[in-house]
């Protein structure tokens, strides 16, 4: 089991990463996300598509534990989304970078390791700085960084931690063309790791990379099966964008 | 931006001078326990002006650095785009607003110098009105000094390093003073116009003069300021009013070090610390490594304010009460700096959601650090006074109020900085006026009481020296009181957000 696969097999084997049922998150009179039944086997790689505002980023943020859900439920690895267990669990890159402004990438990482019971002095965090190409910067402040450059900080923070279950909400914003090659290759090593990926993405490139593909519209998923016929929703999307 | 709103002006300057006038009745009202003999208030004399230049020159010097960013004038950002960028006289045009501003600020420091001087009248020889009229023209003097030198730095007629230079220079001769054995300053000459009822000497007024001109340069040449940096100001100002107006305290010290282009230090005093104490302690560990970045003018402005609560303390001990609150609110300002890394965990819930460990917990450890700052800075305003006024009484009164104060400031800048946290569903916004109102009273002061509170142990050693009795115990007592006080911030820091999940559930008719 890798660093970064924190789930036991047993665990894996019996519980789905993330079920959800009944699911609604609203505000006022406005649905933004509405899912009847949804399970995510452990170990399985899922693509969030859809266009802007069609619930992508909610659906991930409720089972982050980062939004509360007006009714239903989640659960990852049967664990409620804000408790403990689940956190252990669970690494969330949002679509924002989120980073302290008060330490470099090194003590970012270290950190975060640490608090997830880590020693802070990891073979992992090492690898991941010259992985991203943060080798040079792993002393300076990301606050002072551009928004790339605090993408791959994120993107490194999220991966240093122990996780079994990655959700990624679009990654490659404000990524250069290596950067976007090494986050790639970091998701299949986490997921041939045994990690569970539920990413969001509006790049139709990196479809077939994932097993599953979930297509959401107005907050409903209307689609759901292998990530390698979802090229045709994507070009919908582009079309109800322009149109 | 056209002409001077003079009937704005009046009502801003009425509205403050009625806020002063209350101050100075309930002020005065509890002054005056001791009057000071004749040989004192020479000593007072002597002293008074080269504390007061003192004060004068870091005034100076955070006006000058104002300067330096194109402040102190905050323009609308329509007006920077629209005006600034017009083939018009840009002096001609920021006439007005400097007017404006040095007119409102002037009347405001020679409210405040006035209920400054009819303090010392309560202990010092001298007519109440001398004090209060000599209060109010060092007051005013000031606030045109400081702003008039920032016009002018903003106006870029000066090179770029005389400005800072001269604050500097200024400031390390106020500094001097301090120790005798130099020439007294100007700063210090024109400190002595506070001090007129019991010394009175004319030239100071020749600083008066100086100070004049000095303003008039500012605003005929402000129009040279940086439209760069005003457009930055702008941007940075609106967001300042916004956070002021709905009591904001975070949103306003983070904004205001924007402003102040106060960033983390880019290489920590401390390369790595010891792996060994990030194991066992990550939180403290974390913290640390923030307090290594601390910019030096950060380092300089928490020990200031806790040597100026020191000093105030000093003077609460011998019969001046009310500057323990003055002092309380000085080490809580304090606090709010040294409780960055609380405030940076409360202002990232990502990152804090993401721990496998309980949320109240982690934010409880993030106050070690800060007290700990607290307690090194509170022992250099120890020093100070000790080096005042050498006494034993001195060092053990100080020892205790130090222990107390640091707890109590950082126990009130924890309720400011984890109240600002919304748990559950309570939405402020739907508060009904009647329990908005107080809501926001007891918001905004009860973090500094709290910081009052931690140095109540020099008001009751103060009470029992009076009494002519022990002054030790009374303070360990109130210390107690302090600590204990401080205990009860950080049991609700550590089980706020557990409480409320619990409130919920329960008000929802579920059974946990």
């Amino acid at each position: 089991m890798s660093r970064r696969s924190g789930g036991g097999s047993v665990e894996r084997a019996q519980r789905p990463a993330v079920s959800v049922s009944d699911l609604v998150k609203s505000y006022g009179d406005v649905v933004a996300l509405e899912v009847e039944d949804l399970e995510i086997p452990a170990g399985q790689s899922v693509v969030l598509v859809g266009h802007n505002g069609s619930g992508k980023s909610t659906l991930l943020n409720l089972i982050a534990g980062t939004l509360d859900a007006s009714d239903g439920e989640v659960k990852v690895r049967g664990h409620a989304p804000d408790s403990v267990e689940a956190r252990a669990q669970r690494s969330w890159l949002p679509d924002t970078p989120v980073l302290y402004d008060d330490l470099s990438v090194q003590e970012h990482l270290e950190y975060t390791v640490r608090m997830h019971g880590g020693d802070g002095d990891e073979e992992v965090i090492d690898q991941l700085i010259d992985d991203l190409g943060l080798r040079g910067r792993e002393d300076d402040l990301p606050s002072q960084f551009s928004r790339g450059l605090r993408q791959k900080t994120a993107a490194a923070v999220a991966l240093c931690r122990p996780f079994s279950l990655l959700l990624v909400d679009e990654p490659f914003v404000g990524l250069d063309a290596s950067g976007r090659q090494a986050f790639l290759d970091l998701l299949a090593d986490a997921h041939e790791a045994g990690a569970t990926l539920m990413v969001a993405t509006h790049d139709p490139v990196v479809l077939d990379r994932f097993e599953r593909g979930l297509v959401l519209d107005d907050g409903e998923i209307i689609h759901d099966g292998p990530a390698s016929g979802l090229s045709k929703f994507l070009s919908a999307d582009t079309a109800h964008r322009e149109g | 931006m056209g002409t001077v709103a003079w009937g704005d002006l009046a009502y801003r300057v009425y509205t403050t001078a009625l806020a002063v006038l209350v101050l100075t009745v309930f002020a005065s009202g509890l002054v005056g326990d001791s009057r000071l003999d004749a040989e004192q208030a020479s000593a007072v004399a002597d002293v008074g002006p080269v504390w007061a230049g003192l004060m004068v020159a870091v005034a100076l010097l955070t006006g000058v650095r104002s300067g330096i960013r194109s402040g102190p004038l905050a323009l609308e950002a329509a007006d920077v785009h629209h005006l600034l960028l017009a083939p018009l006289d840009r002096s001609r045009m920021l006439r007005t607003p400097a007017v404006s501003m040095i007119a409102y600020s002037a009347a405001g420091a020679a409210a405040v110098g006035g209920l400054a001087g009819e303090l010392f009248s309560q202990r010092l020889p001298g007519e109440s009105t001398a004090w209060i009229a000599s209060g109010a023209l060092f007051g005013a003097t000031v606030a045109v000094l400081v702003l008039g030198s920032a016009m002018l730095t903003a106006s870029r007629r000066l090179r770029r390093p005389i400005p800072e230079v001269t604050a500097l220079a200024l400031l390390a001769w106020s500094v001097a003073d301090l120790f005798g054995g130099v020439p007294a300053g100007p700063l210090t000459h024109l400190g002595r116009i506070a001090f007129w009822p019991i010394r009175f000497e004319g030239w100071p007024l020749i600083g008066v003069g100086a100070t004049a001109l000095i303003a008039v340069a500012g605003v005929v040449l402000v129009g040279g300021l940086s439209v760069e940096a005003a457009r930055r100001r702008t941007q940075l100002v609106g967001q300042l009013r916004f956070a002021v107006t709905q009591q904001d305290l975070r949103s306003v010290l983070l904004l205001r070090r924007q402003l102040a282009a106060e960033r983390p230090r880019h290489r920590p005093l401390v390369r790595r610390l010891p792996a060994g104490l990030g194991r066992q302690l990550p939180v403290l560990s974390r913290d640390l490594q923030s307090l290594l970045r601390w910019p030096t003018v950060r380092m300089v402005r928490v020990t200031l304010l806790v040597v100026a609560a020191a000093l105030a303390l000093r003077a609460t001990y011998t019969g001046t009460t009310p500057l323990i609150l003055v002092a309380g609110i000085l080490t809580y300002v304090a606090a709010l700096d040294a409780i960055e890394p609380l405030a940076q965990e409360v202002d990232h819930p990502t990152m804090l959601t993401s721990y496998p460990r309980p949320q109240g917990l982690i934010l409880v450890h993030h106050v070690v650090a800060p007290v700990l700052v607290m307690l090194v800075v509170g022992g250099v305003g120890v020093g100070v006074v000790a080096a005042i006024e050498p006494s034993t009484d001195v060092l053990v009164l100080g020892a205790i109020t130090v222990l107390s104060g640091a707890f109590g400031a950082v126990a009130g800048a924890s309720i400011s900085v984890v109240s600002e946290v919304q748990v559950g569903d309570t939405n402020p916004a739907m508060f009904s006026p009647e329990v908005a109102g107080p809501r926001v009273v007891i918001r905004t002061l009860w973090p500094p009481m709290v910081s009052v509170i931690g140095l109540i142990p020099v008001l009751m050693a103060q009470r029992s020296m009076r009494a002519g009795d022990d002054i030790v115990r009374p303070a360990i007592a109130g210390a107690s009181i302090a600590i204990a006080l401080a205990a009860l911030v950080f049991t609700w820091v550590r089980y706020r957000a557990d409480l409320h999940a619990t409130m919920a559930a329960s008000m929802r008719g579920e059974t946990t």
